[in-house]
């Protein structure tokens, strides 16, 4: 390691890193709740189509 | 063998140059990473994305004890620097960084270093050219390279996107990159919530924390899990995606609409430039006051291999490295004020080469150049001569003579001290350096084009 990190950088990249890292953990909740909610939507209509069969 | 003077800070490794062939030295105790690098896969899949500078490996006897082997990189045409870049060069040096540090994260690396001196342009596509720039990562420890980041890559481009666009200039005083507090005072709390995490809060924990780290071994103390790490990598991405230009306008970006040049006139002097290099073979041609690129692009298309387009104006700079990245020419647009050009710099003047130390072109081309240097900056013809014959041994050079439009500009809001501005004594200062090969008239204008090629006594 050759270069100065700096302890302040060092240090500050923990709260930016937990700032990022909670926007990524939200971001990905809603996807998997939204593909969740297209899942549950599709098999309605599925069953809906079979019920029209 | 001459060791290459701005690679001493790396102990992984050095450049080296013989009979102007560069190579770079990759010492024993970078072994293991290097052949990680490139056993892993990721050497293969950067070069092959385009991000990073393929080499081969080269049978090079050397007695350096330290040596584990020799490499030859790809040849880089022309080496500039971050203070030389417009706006989006330096966006997308930062973009390429960073893609490049998240990619070798999925091999088990990171980048140890993120200085914008790393990133050269290809046909306008940004690479990495230090090969020894990858370390192995280790789980919780954050990215060595952040502070570094911020200060070459964020705090530019944020300063030049908020404040000023000619802000970019501050990375030629400081080498290492912009530093945190200066840009936060500079910003003024502009930049959105991005500026206010990396420039402002990061200015404050620097501050606060600047005696702490004298403690010894307080920074393993760090921990960063992996989800949050590749997290801030993402963020980073999409913070630099999300500075943009806004409503810059420059003296110089609507310059081809806003000559004094006929259709004739300018279709002539696209014929009298054409003419000029079908009769020569010019392989590197540098074109000084290039704006957007137009001219370079006629030279490019009559012989040339590669053409350096320096201009004063950061978006002229802008346009026609926007074009250049659509078109891939071999053009590297650079902002360059001729009046000022860029010097050598860092430690002993020698880190960052002047522009004269870093190339020779075949030829230079200047046109409707003359009169800014002659009269807006007060230059002598002859030092202007004896500064363009130190650079080339050809030169294609435009006169506008004093009783054009665009001469009565500069003339207009002072005192006409230039007697000596007439196009007899243009000649006999440059007589002085150079032969006159030959000389054609724009049509439709007063203007002169000339080709002159260096007298022998003075190269």
């Amino acid at each position: 390691m050759y270069l100065d990190p700096g302890f302040g950088s060092m240090i500050f990249q923990l709260i930016v890193a937990l700032i990022a890292g909670l926007g990524a953990y939200f971001a990905l909740a809603k996807k998997k709740a939204i593909s969740l909610f297209n899942k549950k939507n599709k098999t309605n209509m599925e069953d809906s189509n079979e019920e029209r069969i | 063998m001459k060791k290459e003077y701005s690679s001493f800070r790396d102990p992984s490794g050095f450049i080296f140059s013989v009979d102007n062939y560069v190579f770079r030295q990759v010492n024993n105790s970078y072994k293991a990473q290097y052949d990680h690098l490139m056993n892993s896969g990721l050497y293969q899949n950067l070069v092959t994305e385009q991000l990073l500078v393929d080499h081969k490996p080269i049978d090079l006897e050397t007695n350096d004890p330290n040596k584990y082997m020799v490499i030859q990189p790809a040849k880089i045409n022309f080496i500039s620097y971050p203070y030389e870049w417009s706006f989006s060069q330096l966006k997308d040096a930062a973009l390429t960084t960073l893609k490049i540090h998240k990619c070798a994260l999925k091999y088990g690396m990171i980048l140890k270093d993120a200085s914008a001196y790393n990133i050269q342009f290809f046909n306008g596509v940004p690479k990495l050219i230090d090969t020894l720039s990858f370390d192995f990562y280790h789980e919780g420890t954050p990215w060595i390279a952040y502070g570094q980041f911020c200060r070459h890559f964020l705090a530019p481009l944020m300063l030049m996107a908020n404040i000023d666009i000619r802000l970019s200039q501050l990375m030629r005083i400081y080498i290492d990159g912009i530093p945190i507090d200066l840009a936060s005072k500079l910003l003024k709390g502009k930049g959105g919530f991005s500026a206010k995490q990396h420039i402002h809060w990061h200015a404050r924990a620097i501050s606060k924390y600047s005696q702490d780290g004298k403690v010894l071994g307080k920074t393993r103390n760090v921990h960063i899990n992996k989800f949050n790490y590749v997290a801030l990598i993402d963020s980073l991405i999409s913070t630099v995606q999300r500075i943009t230009l806004k409503g810059v306008v420059t003296e110089w970006m609507d310059y081809y609409n806003n000559t004094n040049y006929s259709d004739t006139a300018l279709k002539s002097k696209e014929k009298i430039v054409s003419s000029f290099f079908k009769l020569n073979d010019f392989n590197i041609v540098w074109d000084l006051g290039a704006n957007d690129g137009r001219f370079s692009r006629i030279v490019l298309e009559n012989g040339a291999s590669l053409v350096i387009s320096f201009d004063l104006d950061a978006i002229a700079v802008e346009k026609n490295y926007q074009l250049v990245k659509k078109y891939k020419n071999s053009i590297l647009p650079l902002l360059l004020d001729l009046t000022n050009p860029s010097p050598g710099l860092g430690f002993a003047n020698r880190e960052r080469l002047s522009i004269e130390e870093r190339q020779k072109p075949d030829c230079i081309v200047a046109l409707a150049l003359i009169h800014h240097l002659a009269i807006s900056n007060n230059a002598p013809f002859e030092k202007i001569a004896e500064w363009l014959a130190l650079l080339s041994d050809n030169l294609i050079i435009e006169f506008v003579p004093k009783e054009d439009s665009q001469v009565q500009v500069l003339l207009a809001t002072r005192d006409d001290i230039f007697l000596n501005y007439t196009k007899s004594e243009f000649e006999k200062a440059f007589q002085h350096y150079f032969d006159f090969i030959r000389s054609e008239n724009i049509l439709n204008s007063e203007r002169v084009i000339y080709h002159l090629r260096k007298k022998r006594e003075h190269e």
